[in-house]
């Protein structure tokens, strides 16, 4: 250490301990390891073509080398299922990354906290309910029904969330995971009693969607959560002073000038769209929301300017790695993709709880 | 430079404050003293923004309730009691905290930041993870931060404001005084500062107005000298006092000599 007594005008060192060159460095690395994956993501599958073979046919337009069964495949059942699965993951993973920030706590995940549960229960309703009583509704609404309702069950659970556990600026993480477990009881006891109406039609359009599977991937659900999940993803970042400001509670993101109100309710909508809009088209899918904010602030540091596009990088990499593996370990059925994140992901949930017991205490 | 008039606030039905009329002028440090429960940080919560209040406090003629968050964080820095960070930042990241908002324009972050930290005497101390250093050093990047914020005492030619609520609590006597030192350099250069303070000496040889709060109420307020009384203090704290001469029943006591340093 250099000496207290500072001489005017002369700075000793410039200081380290700015990691933005290396997240910076972290985020062209992801998006790399990303384009690879999702090439990868579109060869494998019960047919096999080459991954270069598809990377040449993507990238020059030049589809000679692969056949015209292969052309269908690839286009109509693995691209939007490689599509839904990045936008998935990146927004289950950014979802998290806000989350965490806004409850200035590393458990907090849309999963856990009984948000997800709650879209379920907006998805669930729209299912079952949207063909009798709120069928104006989904005449209105059309493809984009199911992620709205979603949405709207998402955004009640997160503000009673806020509400009850947040008192003078301060979140209790005991009061936040208990009014988590009572929020996640709630929306599945609704939920029981939705699937309980259903006729058996909607029961089957229940089972799939409840599978927690990116497997049913179409065109019109991509189309249907895109205009949700994108704006979210991208202009997230805009959140990032807010956020890294919010770690130091709520009255110093005030002092340091955030009009912390006004940030609170647009962090709130968009856990709220990004986890409806993953929920709506994939059912439950646990875990993503938890581990890869969690790595990444491991190597690139908490600052949420490069945290949040790192999530969604990263979200979307794990997403595409956990459905290729749900595809190949009983090939040639498939896996829920649930299982598999769920499989990873707690395991190393509980490994955080054991090295950061001490947070429960806040 | 900060106008109070007839400040009240009830906290859950009970009357925390009740009409405080001060001032604090440029170019002083501005001392608020009183015993635990006095309403002192309730008071500064409410000079700050943070919480709603009866009255009207304005800030270089800017209204504190009505005016935006970010106007206000140019104008002043807020340095709490405590703060716990919930993630990983290094200390470099935390001070950085305070540059962040558009408050500043045109720096030199590294060098910004740099020259913060060697004014609090964590010089070096960039890449270490805040939440590996000692309460007394947690405080102090802390300082850092709110000087990174408001680092220029004045801005557009009025002055800036630091807030400190108790500075000096958690730090060992060197680093009290160093901490007082700045906050009295930061007003002597043009700005001001209201501090809530414990220590009685350190009031008495720092401040320039001192402000003494019993029960949610000014009892006393003016220099030092006149407001640092035995009849005062006795009746606030409710316990004897000696001011100025050995108390009784004791043969000697300690005090640093702060009078007679002039940099540490």
């Amino acid at each position: 250490m250099s000496s207290d007594v500072a001489t005017p005008h002369t700075i000793a060192t410039i200081e380290g301990g700015d990691r933005t060159a290396f997240a910076r460095l972290s985020l062209i690395v992801l998006a790399l390891a990303l384009l690879a994956t999702a090439i990868f993501s579109l060869a494998s599958g019960a047919t096999n073509s080459s991954a270069l073979a598809v990377a040449w046919a993507l990238l020059s337009g030049d589809d000679s080398a692969i056949d015209i069964v292969e052309r269908i495949v690839i286009l109509d059942i693995r691209m939007p299922r490689t599509l839904l699965g990045m936008m998935i993951g990146a927004s289950l993973a950014v979802s998290g990354a806000i989350m965490q920030g806004l409850f200035r706590n590393p458990l907090a995940d849309p999963g856990i906290v009984g948000v997800s549960a709650g879209a379920g229960l907006g998805a669930v309703t729209a299912i079952v309910l949207g063909g009798t009583v709120l069928a104006p509704l989904s005449a209105l609404f059309g493809i984009y029904q199911i992620p709205l309702a979603a949405f709207l069950g998402g955004l009640a659970s997160t503000f009673i969330l806020y509400r009850v556990s947040t008192s003078n600026g301060r979140t209790s993480v005991a009061t936040m995971l208990l009014t988590g477990i009572a929020l996640g009881a709630m929306a599945g006891a609704f939920t029981g009693l939705l699937v309980f109406w259903a006729d058996d039609q909607q029961l089957r359009d229940l089972t799939f969607w409840g599978l927690g599977s990116v497997a049913g991937a179409t065109w019109i659900k991509v189309a249907a959560v895109a205009p949700i999940i994108l704006p979210i993803i991208i202009l997230a970042p805009i959140m990032a002073r807010g956020l890294n400001a919010m770690t130091l509670g709520e009255a110093t993101a005030q002092h340091l000038g955030i009009n912390v109100q006004l940030f609170k309710r647009v962090a709130i909508v968009a856990v709220a769209g990004a986890t409806g809009a993953s929920v709506a088209v994939s059912g439950g899918i646990g875990f993503v929301g938890i581990v890869v904010p969690h790595l990444l602030r491991l190597f690139i540091g908490p600052d949420h300017k490069y945290l949040l596009p790192a999530c969604a990088l990263l979200g979307a990499i794990m997403l595409l790695l956990a459905d290729a593996i749900a595809r190949q370990i009983v090939a040639p059925a498939e896996l829920p993709i649930g299982i598999v994140t769920a499989t990873i992901g707690a395991p190393f949930f509980l490994w955080i709880l054991l090295r950061k017991r001490g947070l429960l205490d806040m | 430079m900060l106008e109070a008039n007839n400040i009240s606030v009830d906290l859950g039905g009970k009357k925390i404050l009740s009409d405080i009329s001060m001032t604090a002028a440029q170019g002083q440090l501005t001392a608020i003293i009183g015993p635990n429960g006095s309403g002192k940080t309730t008071l500064m919560r409410a000079l700050t923004g943070e919480i709603p209040f009866d009255g009207n406090a304005h800030l270089n003629g800017f209204n504190i309730s009505t005016t935006k968050s970010l106007k206000l964080a140019s104008m002043r820095g807020v340095l709490p009691q405590s703060a716990n960070l919930s993630f990983p930042f290094t200390v470099y990241e935390v001070v950085r905290l305070g540059l962040t908002l558009g408050v500043q324009a045109n720096i030199d972050v590294p060098l910004r930041i740099s020259e913060a930290l060697t004014k609090v005497g964590l010089s070096g101390f960039g890449k270490r993870y805040y939440q590996e250093l000692s309460g007394g050093e947690q405080q102090r990047v802390q300082l850092a931060r709110v000087l990174a914020q408001v680092w220029e005492p004045t801005f557009q030619k009025k002055p800036r404001c630091l807030f400190l609520d108790e500075p000096i609590s958690s730090l060992d006597i060197k680093h009290q005084i160093q901490i007082m030192n700045i906050a009295c350099g930061y007003a002597k250069s043009g700005g001001g500062v209201v501090a809530i303070l414990h220590d009685l000496n350190l009031t008495a040889h720092y401040a320039d107005h001192v402000i003494l709060i019993n029960k949610g109420r000014i009892h006393a307020y003016g220099a030092p000298k006149k407001v640092l009384t035995a009849e005062n203090l006795e009746f606030v704290y409710g316990c004897p006092m000696s001011v100025g001469q050995v108390p009784k029943g004791m043969n000697f006591f300690v005090l640093p000599e702060i009078g007679y340093v002039a940099h540490i």
